[in-house]
């Protein structure tokens, strides 16, 4: 009975290594983008997620946006052949989603970047620093870290303000 | 430590179980993939025209990431202003229907089988075409008809352009209903084939002779968007609306006053309501005396004395009389008679019953004097399109079109086309029998009464082919399918007007490219005109549809009247313009005009001149006619010289078998389906709202008269005519006279896809072939049923 | 602060259920077929209710566009075990489904019957997925939904006048089934302004609102039919 006990523990973590392993297999980006670098070179973020000031979403760039920088080769780094392979080709990127909020959350970038003035790193953590694609979000978006900040910042917690 | 055989089954089982659990749980927390909403997206607002139904809504579609995801009312929209009925939100579904037709489909089982083959356009063109000319160079281009329904503008000058050319003169109009417009006693009395309108927005009193107005009236926005103006808009006036009409319906339930009467005699009682008029003189004196003919008696050139209405009426339709047929009280026919005539503007509508019954209701209108002004019937000028250059035609098309029509139409006092003597004549094959027949928006196997008729009249045709884009009765039945686009993927033009009389243009424009393998039915035609070649590929020198609406519009450029749609206040400031002789429009060229008409929704002309005689009377007599000169040249020799046949009257429809079949059958239509759209789950859910029905086909009974025939709420019944019975719900409705069985139309589709399939009954499936002799329609109201539970 | 409320002019109404339709659409209503709608499994937010009176042939039958109430006093908001139902701050009676274990208390508890149960997981045929309404959540099986008010069209109303920096119109908030009337029966707004035409239209002599004696105090008037 011991040795049955034991498998089960095995066999319960094997499940959550696959699935572990499963998720974030399903992180790998098309791009190796580096955010650092573009930050250093003075793009800001509007430029690539040109969205977040008008709507509820930020927007990922695709490829007729990246090209408009890259067309003629900026560096030697082979990540940036890429874009051109795509473009030529007539493909988009399909970048995995790090930060999706479920459908009965109604998340409006506006209302926080413009509205309450917020910046992009009180949510999504020192991006610009990163060189790497993420593998995981900054912080977890919970319904309690979200309250938090809405108590804090005396937003309203209505139920209604979120879920719709 | 060392495994035995045991300890290792006994671990690899606890493995086995621990995945088991672990998956388990880990998939009980994923919501299930279903239900995941795409992600937003920017939404963008594209105006087009509704194709729902006739009313000509101008709508804005929202579109996000390429799909539809809701229709809202085109605020500039002239006909709408933002307002919608529910058949325009649920084109959403008609789009989106998981059931289309998604490419051209050959049959490869036998007719009716439902066994398709999916085919290439080319294909499908060339099969066509190879059939077309074939029939040419027999020198048989007349057997090509051309059965089409319900639509509007440049598409039915396409279609007869194309028979013209090819040499057929049957085009068949295909669209006549009851609950349609009253075109015959237009005709009657005022000689006009063309629409017209109700200035319903300025009426005091509105007298409705059973007219679907808020259930299925023939522009529903028209009616739905007059009536919230006609309660209470002005302030200080309320509209009264009285509904004379064998059932409680929605029209009757929201009009003050609902008077149930026999059904088809509500042209008698319009005669009674004119008795009384005349007889007590509240009529008006001076608009009969300037602007009608036959009121009095009169004498003709050869100096024969003729009977006028005056002396007709009041001889004939005594409230006694009315009272005993209509089964209305004779005080309340004296009560609706001074009402009509004392709270002016009144307005007398009717429904497209036989042609004197409407002409019956029509004279109510000219004793009273509505027509042609504020509160009455109105004729709006026609649109300004740029007429196509007449073809130049080969020996062949020149031969085909000396043929006689099919149908015979050119004998028929009215000029409509006549369907059922298409049906009845390709059967006998005499004249002769069609070889080829082009089915477009035309459905006659569900959508017209003694759909059986028409089934056999098809037998007897050898290739047939259908544009719908949706499997429906008909096209079931036919050799070749064509899918036409749905209105919300294609350009069209839709020409209409206000119920004031002001001419409107909207421009229906793709909001999202083909979802299928469907091509736009204009589009089709030209390209089979190209692939005939000579003079018919002469005759169609444009691209594609678009084009032709392009060409057509030109004409509404130069003509230098009205302007694209703006704000309401634009409108008071356009006309006053327009009257000083300035026309100061918002575009400067052609390029301007198109691209402003693509952005607002359309163009109009916010104009109405009252007074032009020559427009709104086009009779011999060039007047209102109580006495109808017009149909008396046709009619001569089939009805004799008899005063009484030219003038309003009534034909009394013989009961029979009154023992057999006790109870009178009304059939009548919803808001929600009238013989399209049944493929719209949103519309199946909202069909009968008095009773809570949805999904089906129910008969409406009276209780007591159900009691008598022991039949409960709820119970499946069988209704029975001598042509045919259906199986319905029966319904105990205290709306319901005692001795009428109600059924609503539009349920019944013995094909099509998953949510209009066998769902309820097809009630014209009872009713025979008992044709009016001047319109050669079926007549309303005159087939007995039976009931008995199931 | 706004205290949302609707009038429904039953004179102007003409029964067409263009309301019934739009809120269909707008806020992505799971689509009940045939046989699921005979056990009387449908679901309207906004729904015309018949009340026939009388016997043929003095026969009087109105039918009465229905939503949500929004009482003052709510009675489902009582026995909500969870509070996935509660009157908000804006007079907006909630139902949160993320919230719901579907216990069908406030099912039972509405007099207007207005709450609705999810007897079957919504589900659409993939042609027809990209056509929902994406600023609406989808509910789940077993959990009870309910008009809002569209009130989804208020966050993005609001935060569009606040980014534009000004106040909140009338105009800028109106529910789908409003928005889509044809005859200019509905009216929306803010009761507590004396001024809007809800509240004018809430004070004239026709108003009227349903099965008053039970104090529930809604926040949807009707205006009868008739002068």
């Amino acid at each position: 009975m011991r040795l049955f006990l034991i498998g089960l523990v095995i066999g319960v973590i094997l499940v959550f290594i696959f699935i572990n392993f499963g998720l974030t297999s399903r992180l790998n980006q098309p791009l190796l983008f580096n955010h650092k670098i573009h930050k250093e070179a003075g793009v800001e973020c509007i430029q690539c997620h040109p969205f977040f000031k008008e709507q509820r979403f930020s927007g990922m760039p695709n490829v007729t946006i990246c090209i408009e920088c890259h067309k003629d080769p900026v560096t030697q780094n082979p990540e940036e052949e890429k874009i051109r392979e795509f473009y030529k080709k007539g493909k988009v990127f399909r970048w995995n989603r790090i930060y999706e909020q479920p459908d009965h959350v109604f998340f409006s970038h506006r209302r926080h970047v413009v509205l309450a003035k917020m910046d992009c790193k009180d949510c999504h953590g020192p991006i610009e620093e990163s060189e790497k694609p993420l593998t995981k979000a900054w912080v977890k978006m919970t319904m309690k870290w979200c309250m938090e900040c809405h108590t804090k910042k005396k937003a309203s917690n209505d139920c209604l303000v979120c879920h719709i | 430590m060392k495994l035995s055989r045991r300890d290792f089954l006994k671990m690899g089982g606890g493995i086995g179980v621990g995945i088991a659990l672990g998956g388990g749980f880990w998939k009980w927390g994923q919501p299930p993939p279903s239900s995941k909403l795409l992600p937003p997206g920017i939404e963008k607002w594209v105006p087009t025209v509704c194709g729902q139904c006739l009313g000509g809504c101008g709508i804005l579609v929202r579109m996000i990431d390429g799909w539809a995801t809701n229709i809202i009312g085109n605020p500039l929209h002239p006909i709408n202003r933002g307002a919608l009925c529910p058949k325009g939100i649920a084109a959403l579904q008609g789009l989106y229907d998981p059931d289309r037709i998604r490419s051209p489909l050959k049959r490869i089982g036998k007719r009716g089988e439902g066994r398709w083959q999916p085919i290439s356009w080319k294909e499908a063109i060339q099969e066509i075409s190879n059939q077309l000319r074939e029939l040419r160079e027999n020198g048989e281009p007349h057997k090509l008809v051309v059965l089409g329904g319900r639509y509007r503008g440049l598409m039915r000058l396409l279609w007869e352009r194309f028979l013209e050319v090819y040499g057929s003169p049957n085009y068949i109009d295909n669209q006549f209903r009851w609950d349609g417009i009253p075109m015959e006693g237009l005709f009657l009395t005022q000689g006009i084939h063309t629409l017209f309108t109700f200035d319903f927005e300025n009426v005091k009193y509105l007298l409705s002779f059973s007219a679907p107005l808020l259930d299925s009236y023939w522009f529903p926005i028209h009616a739905l968007k007059a009536f919230g103006q006609f309660r209470r808009g002005r302030t200080g006036q309320r509209g009264r609306l009285v509904q004379i009409e064998p059932r409680l319906s929605i029209t009757g339930m929201k009009a003050d006053e609902w008077i149930p009467i026999q059904p088809g005699t509500e042209g008698i009682l319009a005669l009674g309501i004119a008795h009384m008029i005349i007889k007590e003189g509240l009529y008006d004196k001076e608009f009969v005396l300037k602007n009608t003919f036959g009121f009095e008696n009169w004498v003709d050139s050869k100096e024969q004395t003729h009977i006028g209405f005056h002396d007709f009426v009041l001889s004939e339709f005594p409230p006694q009389r009315v009272s005993s047929k209509t089964g209305i009280p004779i005080d309340t026919i004296i009560r609706l008679s001074r009402e009509f005539a004392t709270n002016q503007p009144s307005l007398a509508i009717g429904y497209r019953d036989r042609p004197f019954h409407q002409m019956a209701v029509w004279a109510l209108n000219g004793l009273v004097g509505a027509i042609d002004r504020r509160g009455g019937i109105l004729i709006p000028k026609s649109i300004p399109f740029q007429p196509f250059p007449s073809p130049s035609k080969d020996r062949a098309a020149r031969k085909g079109l000396e043929r006689k029509r099919i149908d015979e139409v050119r004998e028929s006092p009215f000029g409509i086309d006549q369907p059922y003597l298409f049906a009845k004549n390709s059967i006998s094959g005499i004249p002769y029998r069609p070889k080829i027949l082009f089915l477009y928006y035309s459905n006659p196997f569900f959508s017209n009464p003694c759909p059986e008729f028409f089934q056999r009249a098809f037998d007897q045709i050898p290739f047939i082919v259908s544009f719908s884009p949706y499997m429906d009765d008909t096209t079931q039945y036919v050799d070749l399918i064509l899918p036409d686009h749905t209105p919300l993927e294609r350009w069209q033009d839709d020409p209409l007007f206000l119920n004031n009389g002001f001419p409107v243009l909207g421009i229906r424009q793709p909001v999202t490219p083909p979802i299928h393998q469907t091509r736009a039915t204009g589009d089709v035609l030209i390209d089979l005109a190209r692939s005939l070649g000579g003079e018919i590929e002469k005759a169609f020198p444009w691209k594609d549809f678009k084009e032709v609406l392009l060409y057509g519009l030109k004409g509404i450029y130069e003509s230098r009247r009205g302007d694209v749609f703006g704000l309401e206040y634009d409108e008071a400031w356009i006309r006053m313009l327009q009257r000083g002789g300035w026309w100061d429009p918002s575009y400067k060229s052609f390029e301007e005009f198109w691209e402003l008409l693509l952005e607002k929704g359309g163009w109009w002309d916010p104009i109405y001149e009252f007074g032009e005689r020559e427009r709104i009377y086009k009779t011999p007599s060039k007047k209102f006619e109580f006495y109808s000169q017009g149909i008396k040249g046709v009619l001569l020799s089939s009805k004799g010289e008899e005063d009484s046949s030219f003038l309003p009257h009534w034909e009394e429809s013989v009961p029979k078998e009154e023992e057999k079949y006790p109870f009178i059958l009304n059939i009548f239509k919803t808001m929600a389906l009238d013989g399209r759209n049944a493929n719209q789950p949103w519309l199946q859910g909202i069909l009968g709202p008095h009773l809570f029905e949805k999904w089906a086909t129910w008969v409406e009974i009276n209780p007591i008269t159900a009691s008598k025939y022991d039949i409960s709420d709820g119970d499946w019944v069988w209704v029975e005519s001598p042509h045919g019975k259906i199986k319905v719900k029966a319904r105990l409705y205290q709306g319901a006279m005692p001795h009428v069985v109600n059924i609503p139309f539009g349920n019944g589709h013995r094909t099509g896809g998953r949510w209009s399939k066998k769902i309820g009954e097809n009630p014209y499936r009872l009713l025979g072939l008992e044709l009016d002799s001047l319109t050669g329609q079926p007549i309303h109201g005159n087939t007995r049923v039976k009931i008995y539970k199931a | 602060m706004h205290r949302w409320g609707m009038v429904i002019d039953l004179d102007k109404c003409t029964a067409c259920q263009t309301c019934v339709v739009a809120c269909l659409a707008e806020n992505n209503i799971a689509l009940i077929g045939p046989e699921e709608s005979a056990k009387g499994r449908t679901i309207h937010w906004i729904e015309l209710v018949p009340y026939i009176q009388g016997e043929y042939p003095h026969v009087k039958v109105r039918l009465i566009p229905r939503p949500c109430m929004h009482c003052d006093h709510p009675p489902c908001t009582k026995v909500c075990p969870v509070y996935a139902t509660y009157l908000n701050e804006e007079g907006i009676v909630a139902q949160i489904n993320y919230r719901c274990i579907g216990c069908r208390y406030c099912t039972t508890a509405c007099p207007y019957t207005v709450k609705y149960f999810n007897w079957y997981e919504p589900r659409w045929p993939d042609e027809m997925r990209g056509a929902l309404n994406r600023d609406v959540s989808i509910r789940t099986k077993g959990v009870v939904e309910k008009c809002t008010f569209c009130h989804h069209r208020l966050l993005k109303a609001r935060e569009k006048a606040k980014a534009e920096g000004r106040d909140l119109l009338p105009e800028d908030y109106v529910p789908a089934c409003v928005e889509a009337c044809p005859s200019g029966a509905m009216y929306f707004g803010d009761l507590n302004d004396p001024f809007s035409t809800v509240s004018q239209l809430s004070r004239e002599r026709r108003a009227f609102r349903l099965m008053e004696d039970l104090g529930t105090e809604p926040k949807v008037y009707y205006l009868s039919e008739g002068m």
